[in-house]
């Protein structure tokens, strides 16, 4: 299966890899991010855009740590 | 090298927190009680789903076995944990009663449709086992490595006030699907896997993983039904 070289990109923008995150990933997660498939890509985005769009309809900021912790946990 | 198990758990991990998600907003939920019982109900697929996977990958496995080290290696491991996993006379049974004890129907659950990213997922898998490889059931049984946790059930039986009989299952599971994560592990690192077998059980894990939180975010943040409940089972059967 063909993998895509702006996973890391597509990644942090989305959300799933969060601003803080180290510039350069640690090893482990680099492999994993890199040897992803672009749908594989595609369904981690489109389920951060679900949780985003849950935390809208609840009424949850995650950013100002309101709410279910687990949402601003996005790794690495 | 990180073992075939590490390298899954890392991809994973960019699912958990999402996967984890619903599961605490249903905690922090003042309707609790009333989404709870629909909550479980979109679990119950995945426990009328798992034994039947299995038994569909073990019968490729038995097949492909005689040229095919993977599959080979699959048998033992499948037979062993098909009557584990049936949990009641019907796959899933046991969760089904639970369901019953919070007021919703089973008959219903059985007969209606089904939410259709649920459905996609449990045909997609039965697609790749038929026909990729039946290694790509240990993607979706890889929600074993990720149990409930035990305070939080405990938490929610307490917060909803609904009947204990509801919780079985979940707490059940919080414990035994410690054991059956780590021994899933062992068989995954236990094959002679190629990047193939790797790529496709990765996809199966992640998918299952999404596919559930999807499911758990329709209860929790809205959009969803309510679990069938009260509704005569004759009218359900008829769907």
């Amino acid at each position: 299966m063909a993998t895509a070289p702006d996973n890391e990109k597509r990644l942090r923008d989305a959300g799933v890899i969060l601003g803080t995150a180290p510039k350069k990933l640690e090893e482990p997660f680099q492999a994993v991010v890199d040897g992803m498939t672009p749908y594989e890509v595609d369904v981690l985005i489109a389920l951060k855009r679900r949780l985003d769009e849950a935390d809208r309809v609840l009424g949850w900021d995650p950013r100002k740590g309101e709410g279910p912790p687990s949402s601003t946990r996005m790794p690495p | 090298m990180p073992s075939a198990s590490a390298r899954l758990s890392r991809k994973v991990e960019l699912v958990l927190p999402a996967y984890d998600a619903p599961g605490h907003m249903l905690l922090e939920d003042p309707r609790a009680a009333e989404l709870y019982p629909a909550y479980l109900a979109a679990a119950s697929y995945v426990a009328m789903s798992m034994v039947p996977l299995m038994e569909a990958a073990l019968e490729r496995c038995r097949v492909l076995a005689p040229a095919d080290p993977v599959a080979a290696g699959l048998v033992d491991y499948l037979e062993r944990h098909i009557p584990e996993e049936m949990h009641g006379d019907e796959p899933g049974g046991e969760l089904l009663e639970d369901l019953a004890a919070l007021g919703v129907d089973p008959d219903a659950l059985r007969t209606g449709p089904l939410p259709p990213k649920v459905a996609a997922l449990i045909g997609t898998l039965h697609f790749r086992i038929r026909h990729a490889h039946p290694v790509a059931v240990l993607g979706f049984l890889w929600l074993e490595r990720y149990p409930p946790d035990l305070a939080a059930v405990e938490r929610l039986a307490e917060r909803t006030g609904l009947p204990r009989a509801g919780f079985r299952q979940l707490l059940l599971h919080s414990e035994v699907d410690v054991r059956h994560g780590a021994e899933l592990a062992e068989v995954l690192d236990s094959l002679p896997l190629e990047p193939f077998h790797e790529q496709l059980v990765g996809l199966s894990a992640l998918e299952a993983m999404a596919c559930m939180a999807d499911a758990w975010l329709d209860v929790v943040a809205g959009g969803a039904a309510a679990a069938p409940a009260g509704e005569p089972r004759a009218a359900a059967r008829a769907r």
